[in-house]
């Protein structure tokens, strides 16, 4: 967003050595982060290259955690992509097409979606997840074990008890 | 979860910057999974909870109605 001024004119030459500045500032911070993240995927490749097999990506860990493979975590994180896209992209979907295509900009339900859009983002998600978590276990484990499990090895669980 | 993992997730804390801390979102993604259903513990998660939906909310609230604000005054459609 740029306000014309009046004396923008005046400004010129300074702004532009502003410019120069920030542009130098911001491609060095740009170089800086791209070094760091190629130390790191270097370092990763380095080490874990001869260590990276079939077993490992297929295998359920065994001993304790000290061997075998994540093939649990893997799966999990797949299962819970696929089962939150099918229940999500709907309802964002339609969201986004009516805010953008037919809603009123101006009015009060308008701008009350919107502070709820925000929000959800800016809460944290742990939030969301235990009121999902609480819902599910107040009105969906009795019909059925299986949701409620889902939601709670998605919010929070960091144990690694292979496929349940 | 970084949060949980870089903070250190240290249950007691002292005013010091250099030491472990522990955030509210990080508490109940730490004991979720081990409290009894509907018991004590369960329901002061829930309360955490709530303060950081009630405490996020009136700070977004606040954020819009200023953005709201600003663009009235600088005349950009909203």
């Amino acid at each position: 967003m740029s306000i014309p001024t009046a004396n923008s004119f005046v400004r010129r030459r300074r702004s532009r050595l502003g410019d120069i500045a920030l542009v130098v500032a911001t491609g060095a911070a740009t170089v800086l982060v791209l070094a760091v993240l190629a130390i790191i995927v270097i370092d990763v490749v380095r080490g874990g290259s001869q260590r990276l097999s079939w077993t490992f990506l297929s295998m359920a860990p065994s001993e304790g955690m000290t061997a075998g493979g994540v093939f649990p975590a893997i799966f999990g994180t797949v299962a819970m992509v696929i089962l939150m896209t099918v229940a999500v992209v709907p309802a964002g979907v339609a969201t986004a097409v009516y805010l953008h295509e037919y809603a009123d900009a101006g009015s009060r339900l308008t701008r009350a979606i919107r502070i709820a859009v925000n929000n959800l983002a800016g809460v944290p998600s742990i939030v969301f997840g235990l009121f999902g978590l609480g819902f599910f276990v107040r009105f969906v484990a009795r019909a059925s074990t299986a949701p409620s499990s889902a939601v709670k090895r998605c919010s929070g669980s960091r144990r690694w008890s292979g496929p349940r | 979860m970084i949060v949980l993992m870089a903070s250190g997730n240290a249950a007691i804390t002292s005013a010091s910057f250099v030491e472990s801390v522990r955030t509210l979102s990080a508490t109940i993604a730490a004991e979720l999974a081990e409290v009894v259903f509907g018991g004590a513990h369960y329901t002061v998660l829930f309360f955490l909870g709530t303060v950081l939906f009630v405490t996020t909310f009136v700070i977004n609230f606040l954020g819009d109605y200023a953005i709201g604000r600003m663009k009235k005054r600088l005349g950009v459609a909203a």
